[in-house]
């Protein structure tokens, strides 16, 4: 493997900010609906939460929110690290705290938690890792400056962080893939029709339109579960993964339309970014005209 | 620490969690050769807890039609509401904006349906049922929200009445494909009436 296959510092920006953007989302809703969501009233259980606590032996991270401040203060604070973790100043600090303030809204939530932050759960503590951009020259050439000592331990940790997402992305996607080949419903083609005419997830006619097809039925759902078990071996190459990646994208926007399913969707996207090496970014923005990054 | 050891020791880091992540996942997929005390152990107290790795959307198999929870409020004199259908307003509300609250509700309707579901197997009697089921003790957190809209029912009650509120789980299972002209089936389960709260503590 060659070192470019290893800078994705573009595609880490990317995903950072994207992630970002979306935590910062949740933690605006959740700072609204703060009154049902975090103490002894709220819509979940306060014994579940005080369970899992004691279950998993994570009395550590028990943050009483009956006191009201406690949950004014934890969401403003999850506004504030993921608005730093959006623009990149000092996104490592930021990734990690909000990890575990994710991590503890987990607990307290744990029925209100979707894919998507499943996923951003599980990324949140390789960014921690990876080297990306800020939004800020001069905060990026002052962040340089006082790291320069431990720069090659800087690097490698970049390197192999940033494929750990990769490879993160591959082990949802395979093992997604998986689940699915278990089912009946999803061998014999009709997996989707059942989705598409749910109640949960029927968004308008476009679903019934395809839910009244048994082609259009059969072939979306061994296309799901086709392009789900082939992710991890099409990334690899730069042919295959752009079919892989317009795939997914597709997949993601009917997930989107179809299901209204919008975070897993979006955090997803998101995540594609870097499956790209800097040097496709370099030829894109070239392509387009524009100087290629500083730092390519 | 010199950068080749370092490397190395990166390397061996994220082999040791990948393989933990991929053996776990095997586990999950119910493969009899992964199913040992150790693996069950590290999926308890590191994969579960710090980076669950819950990929089974949809999987094995997709909701089969329309499974919501209704509740009724009555007090002792049988004075009741009509029965309340939880999820529709948040349906409807999910599918007129997109990343709304509604979505997460969504999901936390289904998995105290799941877990009602699953432990009233074991326990009918109400209190030792609400006790057990985290989303049975959910459900009756959300139905104070409710039962303080129902302006109508209360301004009848007095204010130390007890309120009770009994709980449905009603599954309309979807038509088979090709089959739509089936007529809709409706099957419930009717949980005995938990206190909800007296009218002056709402």
């Amino acid at each position: 493997m060659t070192s470019r296959f290893f800078d994705r510092r573009m595609g880490a920006t990317l995903v950072r900010s994207g992630l970002g953007l979306l935590i910062l989302k949740d933690f605006i809703i959740y700072f609204q609906n703060r009154a049902h969501l975090f103490d002894k009233k709220a819509i979940v259980s306060y014994d579940l939460y005080r369970d899992i606590a004691e279950r998993f032996h994570l009395q550590w991270f028990f943050i009483d929110f009956n006191k009201e401040a406690n949950s004014y203060w934890f969401c403003l604070l999850g506004i504030a690290l993921s608005l730093c973790l959006f623009l990149g100043i000092f996104k490592r600090l930021a990734a990690l705290i909000l990890f575990f303030s994710l991590f503890i809204f987990k607990m307290r939530n744990p029925y209100l938690l979707d894919g998507g932050d499943n996923v951003i759960l599980v990324l949140l503590p390789f960014l921690v890792f990876t080297d990306s951009f800020s939004f800020f020259n001069r905060y990026d050439k002052w962040v340089m400056r006082i790291t320069k000592k431990i720069k090659p331990h800087m690097r490698i940790l970049d390197k192999y962080f940033s494929l750990a997402i990769v490879f993160q992305l591959c082990i949802i996607y395979f093992f997604a893939g998986l689940h699915k080949l278990q089912s009946e419903v999803w061998r014999n083609g009709t997996a989707l029709y059942y989705i598409l005419e749910s109640a949960d997830f029927h968004a308008g006619f476009l679903n019934d339109w395809i839910a009244g097809s048994r082609i259009a039925t059969a072939v979306l759902t061994w296309t799901t579960l086709v392009f789900q078990l082939s992710f991890p071996f099409l990334i690899w190459h730069s042919r295959t993964r752009l079919i892989a990646v317009c795939t997914g994208v597709l997949f993601h926007l009917g997930i989107f339309f179809l299901m209204r399913i919008d975070n897993f969707s979006f955090v997803m996207l998101a995540c594609y970014a870097i499956l790209f090496e800097d040097k496709a970014y370099g030829k894109l923005l070239n392509h387009l005209g524009i100087n290629e990054m500083k730092a390519l | 620490m010199k950068p080749k050891f370092f490397k190395l020791s990166i390397q061996l880091i994220l082999l040791l969690h990948f393989g933990v992540i991929i053996l776990t996942q095997c586990l999950q997929q119910k493969w009899a050769f992964f199913n040992c005390r150790a693996l069950r152990d590290l999926e308890s107290f590191y994969v579960t807890p710090f980076f669950e790795q819950n990929w089974s959307m949809f999987a094995p198999n997709p909701p089969m039609g329309k499974r919501y929870i209704a509740v009724k409020f009555q007090t002792k004199d049988a004075r009741a509401t009509a029965v309340l259908d939880l999820h529709e307003g948040v349906k409807q509300g999910n599918m007129k904006s997109y990343f709304s609250i509604d979505q997460r509700l969504t999901k936390y309707f289904s998995e105290c349906y799941n877990d009602i579901s699953l432990e009233s197997k074991a326990f009918s009697d109400s209190e030792a049922l609400l006790k057990r089921s985290y989303g049975l003790q959910s459900i009756r957190n959300y139905a104070r929200f409710v039962l303080g809209k129902q302006s109508d029912f209360l301004n009848t009650r007095n204010e130390g009445d007890s309120i009770f509120c009994t709980v449905y789980l009603i599954d309309e299972p979807l038509a088979g494909v090709g089959q739509t002209r089936v007529p809709a089936q409706r099957y419930y389960q009717k949980l005995n009436p938990i206190f909800i709260s007296r009218k002056r503590d709402l």
